[in-house]
């Protein structure tokens, strides 16, 4: 109810999640929306026509189609890598600030060597290695994004134990199990849901860069992999920007629309950046 | 002493600080029976809430390194955290302080007193946790909660209604205490703690809990922790006082305010009388916790001081129904001067 109140509240969360929105039902809904069967091979290099709306590729499928079907790998794949990045984060974030002690720092040290470690070299690496599984990426790219979410939940979760509720709970006999997942989980979910955001741009980005550079499942379409058979297939030495600047735009939007969400959360938290803003 | 319930002896608690080490209780001798209600008294920085929280054994970062704590027939002391948990709540409830944080801000109040029914329970499961929720109306626990409710003046159906839906920044001071005080008793624990229950209130909400209180205090065993002597006048059968980490003297209610023996307690019972509200005598706040002075800690600021009071600890002199731990008592709980 207070989430609800906040979407539509805040002007720039609430546009970030139409936008957002709309994405995610034209992937959904792509099957029953595209006009074409974006695997079907027809006359190759088309331009656009009302029959083929972004005109067909080096094979001749309806770019229009493919545009629409591969929404699902990226916002898939973005989406279940965010959402394992973040219950890993929290789980460890808030392990690591509530226990303290041995457990901390040992969570908290393997934290900072994934954080230090340059993500894309070592997606790249891994995945070549791994091989192109849609699976296997998501979870490769989740692996590499919890630390930075443990992090910021480990440093709240320092304050939250502090607090009077955590401390009257454990006065009348609340365990650490209790405390974790009643009164701390529940206080740290608007801040994951904030850096949930965020990572999902950025697990998308690592995705489309993956695809781009060929790494990808050939099997299955995603924006980045479009823009790798434009690249690859002569898309931009013919100039034929309605293949390769459709699948850029698409990414481009949903990374913008998340970053609208963000920034909606943190002129929620910070009052100072919604002056500069206004 | 067959229905003895507490028995604090020669309580040390230390915290090591980069300043040194601050002596928060030094000694501490303290004995209470099931029934009855005692009243911790003594100013700001004497220890008051190091000793509650070391009962429950939550004085972290503070370490107990001496004495020992008899509750209930087990040596708190000696036991592991998760034999604790069984101590905290059941055995001993604490009503936090500060009602505008110890609630939270996530839950409404039934949310939070179905989740303290639930923990009694043994409902721990992460999923039980989570959902822990408001009970309906006719199920077991929500006659339960009514009837703590309506000891607590919330009689009627349709306040207890909205009371139990609305969360805790919706509560005046007063709302909020008592539902401290239901969270507390819902429990049923063997002795309920109180750390300072009126400071942060308002005037008439404060004189409202004293009542509440004194009524608690005639079926439950209460321990009432505070630096105004009114508070505890209203509710306490006994007194301890307190001064720089010590019981300084004990004794029925009536008697420790009629005729006090302590030094101390004379000069804190003065300042009361002079300014209302929040004693400012300047004897605490000139005592360093960590340079502590040798012999009895007063004694650099005691009127009646004899030489024996710089150079040995006094020892704790006890009689009928209280204890003055003073070298100007010795033995009889008369004056030797
Ligand atoms: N976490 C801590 N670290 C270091 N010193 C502490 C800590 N907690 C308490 N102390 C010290 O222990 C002493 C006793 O503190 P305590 O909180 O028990 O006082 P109090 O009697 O409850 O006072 P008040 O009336 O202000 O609540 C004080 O000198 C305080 O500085
Ligand atoms: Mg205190």
């Amino acid at each position: 109810m207070k989430f609800a109140r906040l979407f539509r509240r805040n002007p720039l969360i609430f546009s970030g999640s139409a936008l957002i929105t709309f994405f995610i039902f034209a992937a959904i809904f792509s099957p029953w929306l595209a006009p074409h069967d974006p695997w079907q091979y027809q006359q190759a290099f088309l331009e656009p026509s009302p029959g083929h709306l972004l005109g067909t590729n080096d094979v001749g499928q309806d770019i229009f189609s493919e545009l629409l079907v591969a929404g699902r790998v990226s916002l898939g794949v973005g989406f279940s890598a965010a959402l394992m990045a973040a219950v890993t984060g929290v789980a460890i974030g808030i392990l690591a600030g509530f226990r303290r002690g041995m457990l901390d720092e040992v969570l908290m040290g393997a934290t900072d060597v994934v954080l230090v470690i340059p993500t894309l070299p070592l997606v790249v690496l891994i995945s070549v290695y791994l091989g192109p599984s849609l699976p296997g990426i998501s979870l490769l790219i989740g692996l590499i994004m919890w630390p930075s979410i443990a992090r910021v939940i480990r440093s709240r979760v320092l304050s939250l134990r502090q607090a009077g509720f955590v401390e009257s709970a454990r006065a009348l006999g609340a365990g650490d199990w209790w405390i974790m997942s009643r009164h701390v989980l529940p206080n740290v979910l608007p801040l994951v849901l904030a850096k949930f955001v965020l990572t999902l741009a950025g697990a998308m980005l690592i995705e489309a860069s993956i695809s781009f550079l060929g790494l990808g499942n050939p099997s299955a379409k995603s924006w980045g992999m479009m823009l790798h058979y434009a690249f690859t297939r002569g898309g931009f030495i013919r100039e034929m920007w309605w293949w390769y600047l459709p699948p850029g735009l698409a990414i481009a939007m949903v990374i913008f629309a998340l970053n609208l969400i963000n920034l909606g959360f943190e002129e929620k938290s910070d009052p100072r950046l919604k002056k500069v803003l206004e | 002493m067959t229905d003895s319930l507490l028995e604090v002896r020669d309580l040390h608690v230390r915290f090591n600080t980069p300043r040194g080490v601050v002596r928060a209780n030094n000694g501490i001798n303290l004995g209470m029976n099931t029934g009855e209600s005692l009243g911790i008294m003594g100013e700001s920085g004497c220890g008051k809430t190091v000793l509650i929280l070391s009962l429950m054994r939550l004085q972290q970062p503070g370490v107990i390194v001496g004495g020992s704590i008899w509750f209930d027939g087990r040596e708190v002391t000696r036991l592991t955290q998760k034999e604790m948990q069984t101590v905290r709540g059941k055995g001993i409830a604490l009503i936090p302080q500060n009602h505008s944080t110890a609630l939270n801000p996530a839950y409404t109040v039934g949310e939070q007193l179905g989740e303290t029914l639930g923990r009694r329970q043994g409902k721990t499961g992460l999923w039980q946790t989570l959902r822990a929720g408001t009970p309906g109306a006719g199920t077991r626990d929500y006659e339960n909660l009514r009837h703590v409710l309506s000891g607590l003046g919330f009689n009627d159906e349709s306040v207890l209604r909205r009371l139990l839906a609305s969360y805790p920044h919706e509560l005046s001071g007063g709302m909020g205490q008592r539902v401290l005080i239901a969270m507390a008793l819902l429990l049923e624990p063997k002795l309920v703690i109180a750390d300072e229950p009126t400071t942060a209130l308002d005037r008439a909400t404060r004189a409202e809990t004293l009542e509440l209180l004194g009524r608690l205090s005639a079926d439950t065993t209460l321990m009432v922790v505070s630096h105004e002597v009114e508070t505890l006048v209203c509710i306490c059968n006994r007194v301890a006082v307190m001064y720089g980490g010590r019981v300084v003297e004990s004794g029925v209610t009536g008697r420790v305010f009629s005729d006090p023996h302590h030094p101390y307690t004379r000069i804190l019972l003065q300042s009361q009388h002079l300014i209302r509200g929040k004693p400012v005598s300047s004897a605490a706040v000139a005592l360093d916790m960590v340079n502590f002075p040798p012999g009895c800690p007063f004694h650099p600021f005691c009127p009646e001081a004899v030489p024996a009071c710089s150079r040995e600890e006094p020892p704790e002199t006890v009689f009928d129904s209280g204890s003055v731990a003073c070298h100007l008592y010795n033995g009889s709980g008369t004056c030797s001067k």
